[in-house]
Parts: C-alpha cells; sequence; structure tokens
C-alpha cells in the first residue's frame, strides 16, 4: 500500500513541475528545456536550508520557490532574444550549468555524494511521517498550481500569454511588452518547479545531482507534450502517465538493470511517435511552430 | 602545463570538429539540429568494439565496417523518422524533440545490449607517449589528430568541388530552385546524413581509442559538437572545424587554475555567449533581414 | 495645418540595399495621406520603421512636436500610433473577439494581481471590452463571427478583423499596409467610407495602398516613395501631373497591367 501511495506522492510532484513547465511551454510558446534546474535549486536551497540552519522546510519552501523564481529570472533572458531550436539550446545550457554548480560546488552541496538527512515536513508541530499524510500536503500543493496558473491562463494576462505563442510581432502591435510576460512566466513557472524541488527534498530526504540533469527536463517537457500542450488538465494525465507505465515495468520483476533502461526506451519512443503521429499529445490543439 | 592544456585542447578539439562537421553538413541540407548525430557516434564506437573484440575482426577492417554502418544507420534515421515529418512539415522544434527521442532510445538500447560500465577498444599496455616541445602525445592522439584533419580537408574538398557536393550546396541555398534543375533534394539530404554520420561514427572509434566508451557517451559529444558548429556559424563547413578546436582549446585553458569538472559548464557559458552576442558565429556575419 | 507625425532624414539599409534614403515628410493631423511607389520602394521598410519593429540607420521621429525616444513596437502602440500588416497578422489559432479584446486597453484586469485575487474587477472590465469589441465587429457586419478561430475566416474577413482590431486598439494615427487588397469593390467602399469617418473623429490616417484609383479618390496628401528616397509629395492632383511620378511609378505601372 505504501509503495502505491509512495508512486503517488511522486506523480503529484511531476504534475506540478508539467503544469508549470506547461505555462511556459505550452501557453507561452517558449521552448525551453532546463526546467530541472528549477527543480533542482529548489530542492537544494531548501534542503540546504534544513541542514545547514535548522530551518522549518516550510521556510525552506518559500525560499526555494523564491531562489528558483530568481533564476527563472536569469534564464529568461535568452528567451528576450532567441526564439525556436536557439532558444531550447540557451535554456538547456543554462540547465547544465546549474547540474554543474551542484556536481562541482562540493564546499557547499557535497557534489555528487549529495545531501543525506533532510528532515521531513511538519505540520502544527506534528512530523509528517505516513506516506498518506505526505500525499495530502502534496496533493494540496498540486491544488494551489492548479488555481494559480488555471487563474492565470485564464485571464486576460494568460490571453496575452496565448498572443505571444500565437505571434510576438502581432502581440507588440497591440502594445503589450513581450518582454515583460516572458520574464513573469519564467518566474513564476521557475517558482513553482522550485516548491516541486522542496517537496521532493523533504520527502526523500536525500538528494543529489542525479535527479536534475537534462534528460530530467526532457522527461518533464515529454509529460507536457504528451498530455497536450496548453492543456493542465493534460499535464496531469501525462505526469501521472509517464510516472505510472515505466512502474509497471517492475511489476513484471524486472532487475532494475532491464528496467532502468528500459523505461528510457519507452520515453524516447514515444517522444518519437508523438512527434510523427500525433504533436498535439492527448489533449491539446496547439502544436509547436 | 600549459603546453600541455594546449596540446589536450587540440586533440578534444579535433575530435570535436569531426562531430561538428558532420552535424553542419546535415544542418546545412535539413536545417534542424539533429541531436541523435550525437549516438551515431556512440554506435560507431560500440559497432568497432563488437567487431574487434567481441568477433575478433582485423581492427582496420572492422573500424571500415563500423564507419560505413554509423553512415546507413544515420540514413535509416533519416528515412524512418525525418522523412515522415519533412512530409507533414513539421516544425524545426519537432524535428528537435524528435531527435531527443531518438537518441533517448538508441542510447538506452546499448545500455541493455552491453550494460552501463566502461568498456575499451585499447589493447595491450599503455605505451608511453613522445615528449613534443614540452608535452607528452601519445601515438593515438596524434592518429586523431592526423585523421580529423585528413577528414576535415577531404570534406571540404567534397563539397566544394564534386558534383554531389555541389548540389549538396544548392539544397541548402534554396532547396525549390535545386529541384527545378533536376537535383532531388531527398537524395541530398540522405547522401549528408549517410556522410555526417561516418564522420560522427569515425569520432567515436577514435575517441574510444584513446579513452574509453560508456553508453552516455554521445551525450556530452553531440552537446559539443552543437556548440562548435554554433560558434563557427552554423552550416559552415570551415566554421565548424574551427569551433571544434575553439572550444577545445577554450575549455581546457578554461580549466588551468580550476577543476575539470567544470568543463561543459565552461562550454555552455561559450554557447549562451555567443547566441546572445554573435548568433551568426565566428564565420556568419549576423544580418537583420525583414521580420514582417 | 497642424502636423502630427515629423519624419527628419530616416534612412535603412539592409545587406547593402539602400531601403530607406534620407527620408523626410510631416504627417498632416487629421488627413488622409498615401505612400504610393513601385515595388521595392521602401513602403513597408518606411511603416516597420515607423512602428518600431526596425530601428533606423539615421533619423529622428517626432510625435507632437517631441522626438519619440523609446522606438520600442509596444511603446509607439501606446503612444498612439497603430498599425496593419500587408500579410494580415491576426492570432490564428485564438477567436476574432479575442484578437479585438487582446487590442483593448484593460488597464486593471490585464494584472496577475487581478487575474489571481480581483476577478471581480477584470471581469467587470471584460464585459464592457466585449460590448465594445462586437459594436466594432458589427461596423463591418462581422458579429456573428466573434466566437469562430481566426484562421478560418475568409481573408477578405481576415483583413477587416484586422481593421476592426485597430480601431479597438484605438490609437490616433492609423498605419494601413495595402489595406484594400483582395477586397470586393463594394468592401472597398464600406472601407474608404470607414476611413473618411475616422478623420471626422480627429484621427490621422497612413496608408500604403497599390489600387491608385483609391488613393486619388481619398487621400489628402500623397508621399511618392522609389529606391528609398521620397521624390514627390503633394496632393493628388498634383501628383497626377508630376513627370517623375509618371516615369517612376504610373508608368511602370501601365506596364504592368497592359
Amino acid at each position: 500500500m505504501d509503495y502505491v501511495l509512495h508512486i503517488m506522492v511522486i506523480a503529484s510532484i511531476y504534475v506540478i513541475l508539467a503544469m508549470s513547465l506547461n505555462l511556459i511551454v505550452g501557453f507561452t510558446g517558449l521552448p525551453a528545456l532546463g526546467h530541472a534546474a528549477f527543480y533542482g535549486i529548489g530542492a537544494y536551497t531548501s534542503a540546504l536550508l534544513a541542514l545547514n540552519f535548522g530551518a522549518s522546510p516550510w521556510i525552506g519552501l518559500i525560499a526555494g520557490a523564491i531562489t528558483a523564481g530568481l533564476l527563472g529570472f536569469v534564464i529568461s533572458f535568452p528567451a528576450l532574444r532567441l526564439k525556436g531550436d536557439y532558444l531550447a539550446l540557451a535554456t538547456l545550457g543554462a540547465g547544465v550549468i546549474v547540474y554543474s554548480i551542484a556536481k562541482n560546488w562540493v564546499a557547499v552541496t557535497r557534489g555528487p555524494m549529495g545531501l543525506p538527512g533532510i528532515p521531513g515536513f511538519t505540520f502544527l508541530g506534528y512530523p509528517l511521517d505516513g506516506v498518506w499524510a505526505y500525499l495530502i500536503l502534496v496533493l494540496a500543493f498540486v491544488g494551489l498550481t492548479t488555481f494559480v496558473i488555471g487563474r492565470i491562463v485564464n485571464s486576460p494576462f494568460g490571453r496575452i500569454l496565448k498572443a505571444i505563442r500565437e505571434d510576438e510581432i502581432g502581440t507588440q502591435a497591440m502594445g503589450r511588452d513581450v518582454n515583460y510576460y516572458k520574464v513573469m512566466v519564467f518566474m513564476i513557472g521557475a517558482a513553482f518547479a522550485g516548491v516541486a524541488g522542496s517537496l521532493y527534498a523533504h520527502y526523500i530526504t536525500f538528494i543529489d545531482p542525479s535527479s536534475f540533469t537534462l534528460m530530467e527536463s526532457i522527461t518533464i517537457l515529454l509529460m507536457v507534450v504528451f498530455g497536450g500542450l496548453g492543456s493542465l488538465r493534460g499535464s496531469m494525465v501525462g505526469a501521472v502517465i509517464l510516472v505510472v507505465l515505466p512502474e509497471l515495468l517492475r511489476f513484471l520483476g524486472m532487475p532494475s538493470s532491464i528496467a532502468a533502461p528500459l523505461r528510457q526506451m519507452i520515453y524516447g519512443l514515444l517522444l518519437v511517435l508523438l512527434m510523427i503521429k500525433r504533436p498535439q499529445g492527448l489533449m491539446g490543439h496547439y502544436r509547436f511552430k | 602545463m600549459v603546453q600541455q592544456l594546449v596540446a589536450n585542447g587540440i586533440i578534444a578539439g579535433s575530435i570535436y570538429a569531426l562531430i561538428a562537421l558532420g552535424f553542419a553538413l546535415i544542418y546545412r541540407t535539413v536545417k534542424f539540429f539533429h541531436f541523435a548525430h550525437g549516438v551515431v557516434y556512440t554506435v560507431g564506437a560500440y559497432l568497432a568494439y563488437t567487431f574487434t573484440i567481441t568477433v575478433g575482426i582485423d581492427p582496420l577492417v572492422s573500424f571500415f565496417l563500423a564507419v560505413i554502418l554509423a553512415g546507413v544507420m544515420g540514413l535509416g534515421i533519416d528515412r524512418l523518422v525525418y522523412y515522415p515529418l519533412r512530409r507533414q512539415k513539421a516544425s524545426d522544434l519537432i524535428f528537435l524533440l524528435a531527435s531527443f527521442g531518438i537518441f533517448i532510445f538508441i542510447q538506452n538500447l546499448i545500455q541493455l545490449l552491453y550494460g552501463a560500465q566502461i568498456l575499451t577498444l585499447r589493447r595491450g599496455p599503455i605505451v608511453e607517449g613522445h615528449h613534443v616541445l614540452g608535452t607528452i602525445i601519445t601515438n593515438t592522439q596524434i592518429l586523431i589528430l592526423v585523421t580529423s584533419i585528413l577528414l576535415s580537408v577531404a570534406l571540404w574538398l567534397y563539397v566544394k568541388h564534386s558534383k554531389l557536393g555541389k548540389s549538396i550546396r544548392a539544397v541548402s541555398d534554396d532547396p525549390v530552385a535545386a529541384s527545378i534543375v533536376g537535383i532531388n533534394p531527398e537524395r541530398v539530404i540522405g547522401l549528408s546524413f549517410f556522410i555526417g554520420s561516418m564522420l560522427a561514427g569515425a569520432a567515436g572509434i577514435l575517441i574510444s581509442l584513446e579513452t574509453n566508451l560508456e553508453p552516455t557517451m554521445g551525450f556530452t559529444a553531440i552537446l559539443k559538437g552543437i556548440i562548435a558548429a554554433i560558434i563557427g556559424g552554423i552550416g559552415s563547413i570551415p566554421g565548424a572545424v574551427f569551433g571544434g578546436y575553439f572550444l577545445g582549446m577554450a575549455e581546457n585553458l578554461g580549466i588551468w587554475k580550476i577543476q575539470a569538472g567544470w568543463k561543459d559548464a565552461i562550454a555552455f557559458g561559450i554557447l549562451i555567449l555567443f547566441l546572445l552576442v554573435r548568433p551568426g558565429g565566428i564565420m556568419g556575419i549576423p544580418t537583420e533581414r525583414e521580420r514582417l | 495645418m497642424s502636423t502630427i507625425l515629423q519624419i527628419s532624414n530616416l534612412s535603412k539599409s539592409f545587406d547593402g540595399i539602400q531601403a530607406l534614403n534620407r527620408v523626410s515628410l510631416d504627417l498632416p493631423r487629421g488627413k488622409i495621406s498615401a505612400v504610393i511607389g513601385p515595388n521595392g520602394a521602401g513602403k513597408t521598410t518606411l511603416f516597420n520603421v515607423l512602428t518600431g519593429f526596425l530601428t533606423p540607420d539615421e533619423g529622428e521621429v517626432s510625435l507632437g512636436g517631441k522626438i519619440i525616444e523609446d522606438m520600442r513596437p509596444h511603446k509607439l502602440a501606446l503612444l498612439g500610433i497603430g498599425r496593419t500588416f500587408q500579410n494580415v497578422r491576426l492570432f490564428a489559432q485564438m477567436t476574432v473577439l479575442d484578437n479585438l479584446l487582446l487590442a483593448m486597453k484593460n488597464p486593471k484586469g490585464v494584472s496577475l494581481w487581478a487575474a489571481l485575487a480581483r476577478p471581480q474587477i477584470m471581469q467587470a472590465e471584460e464585459h464592457a471590452n466585449r460590448a465594445r469589441g462586437l459594436e466594432l465587429l458589427e461596423l463591418f457586419r462581422l458579429a456573428d463571427k466573434a466566437g469562430e478561430l481566426a484562421e478560418n475566416l475568409s481573408s477578405g474577413q481576415s483583413k477587416l478583423v484586422e481593421f476592426a482590431r485597430l480601431l479597438a486598439l484605438n490609437t490616433d494615427i492609423l498605419l494601413l499596409d495595402e489595406p484594400m487588397a483582395g477586397l470586393y469593390p463594394e468592401m472597398i467602399e464600406t472601407l474608404k467610407k470607414t476611413m473618411q469617418a475616422l478623420i471626422t473623429q480627429g484621427k490621422t490616417i497612413l496608408f500604403v495602398e497599390h489600387n491608385i484609383n483609391v488613393v486619388m479618390d481619398i487621400s489628402d496628401h500623397i508621399v511618392v516613395l522609389n529606391h528609398g528616397q521620397k521624390i514627390a509629395e503633394g496632393p493628388p492632383q498634383e501628383i497626377r501631373k508630376d513627370e517623375k511620378v509618371i516615369e517612376a511609378y504610373l508608368g511602370k505601372r501601365q506596364d504592368a497591367s497592359a
């Protein structure tokens, strides 16, 4: 039972990641390939505050959201000048640089040794030790993310985001400062990814750079594309399916030396087939331009 | 110390140049980022390993075979995945994502078949290198350098002078006009995938003579190849070679005072700098076209 | 006659081709002015510079006597210089009404804060804007298309929606890039009347047009460009007689239509 709950916690964390990336990629049309960097900086900020200063995970979560948001601010700059493949490459590069810092700045992050013993969340003084208690906590954040991002994309603000996705030049001609919206979208999307990182760090209690690689960014992007660009419900479905599906391999009794690459092979094949057969994903209407 | 770093930079640059060269050649005709080029490099190395170590064929013959098969594989990727996308007039990003998919699929297939551990193509004890100008250079490194230069020059001459090479240029400049004068763009695209992928395969084999093979080796390699191609001015043949050596030197001199682990960060730092400041690369001329 | 927009010595070149060569002109307030000239004369480049999509190599633009320092496109739109595009640019995968709503000012509702915490303020503004949008669409008898995706419109309808969207933007100066191209004759008449009606509301229009009859018919002032240079300027009756214009533009046009 705990195993099923555990998978649900992980799936929920990916739902937050996928929805926050969908805001950037799906609703605004900016191909960002460095989402794991925001996820990672949220996790590290929160974990380091707890380990070095004994800060409450709640403080860490807020701090993680803020540092991730600031990183989003920095990474949004390439988005002001670059488009398409080149933007994808620049954000990918930013992700690699952040990963590199986590791996090489050993004095702070302990590098590849990672950070063990991260304390868990507490609620009104009670530690959340059961997996079910964590699930409720994470689901509450899924609810918050859905509310905030849902409100944003269905507002006049969100309409401008979709206009940017359609035609940047046309949007500027309407008197809208495209750069402002791009920066905001990166900051908001990054902040939610930071929240996901903090939830992950305090749940697993150990983090190392290997959880925040480029492959992780591509996996999150795959969830978004699979569910459908510009569809929040799609991101939920996409994240849940892509987390649960590979777990089925484990039920077949495969050793992890086979299950791990097989899982990635499924992801890779799925990405290729999606692009050829259904680039708008399960629930989306919009395709990459 | 500095001399050794320069020498290392030149060797690394030779490999980057070969990858960038194939990547640039393909980019010229299809105009999207063929990320899976990196996994062709990996496959080249693993094929060479299989032929020489597992089967026990003569190394030269098996390297030759592996290079040809890498070319065939590139061609296969184009026919199976990119060709249907071209027919749908898919956007560059769809090509890029599909390319990621191919990369992930094949890389993990290799891991499934050969395991995640490091393998080596080297046989016998490590021979001490030659002392040249205060540096130590091994025979393998000389081989890498010479092969890389020879292949670069050969490709450059081929694209510049042969009939097929000229048709590659025609298709990259204006595919519609090229088809009007009777050049079949699909044939030219296939050719550029074949040649470009052979170069990637060759690079993969050369590097595994020098270091090791592992399933993930193509990942950093293609990233460096793309960075080199962009530094040199994307799609330019001499630019790709120049970019490869530039990147190799910059990375190796960059770690003069800091740890070697920062190499990737340096490479991407250079990339982002180039993208923002001089997106046309060193050889390309940045132009402001009418966007409306 | 007062000048609303003063353009002085604008130059712009691409890859060695001089698209605009020291062009100066004064746009009279509350009038219809036209820019004509053969293909490649620099008309669209002029529009792109005036709306901030291209940065001029030299020269400056003054609005109401003040030099415009910040020539970013959205700033110019907010300052009151709006435009349509030669190749209609609608937001294809959005509804016709959403296209208009994007152009309308919504200072209260557009903020993130409103989206998250003040939906009632946002909705009040939206409501008023929707009503206004439908009114504008009705001008062109397109109100029934309000919920249609822009990509499903015919090319003539798209053109009119783009014009309605420019009216929704509500700028003092309207730059129209070939507004008549591809329209039915009766639609051309409607559009001419609409342009004249806008003038009576105090708007200023500058338009590029190949339909010379329309230009001669409704323009108060005509500017002729050729190879990036201004070769003539004046009221229609003078332009009609100008030797240089006949040679550069009208002559060529007759050849082309022959």
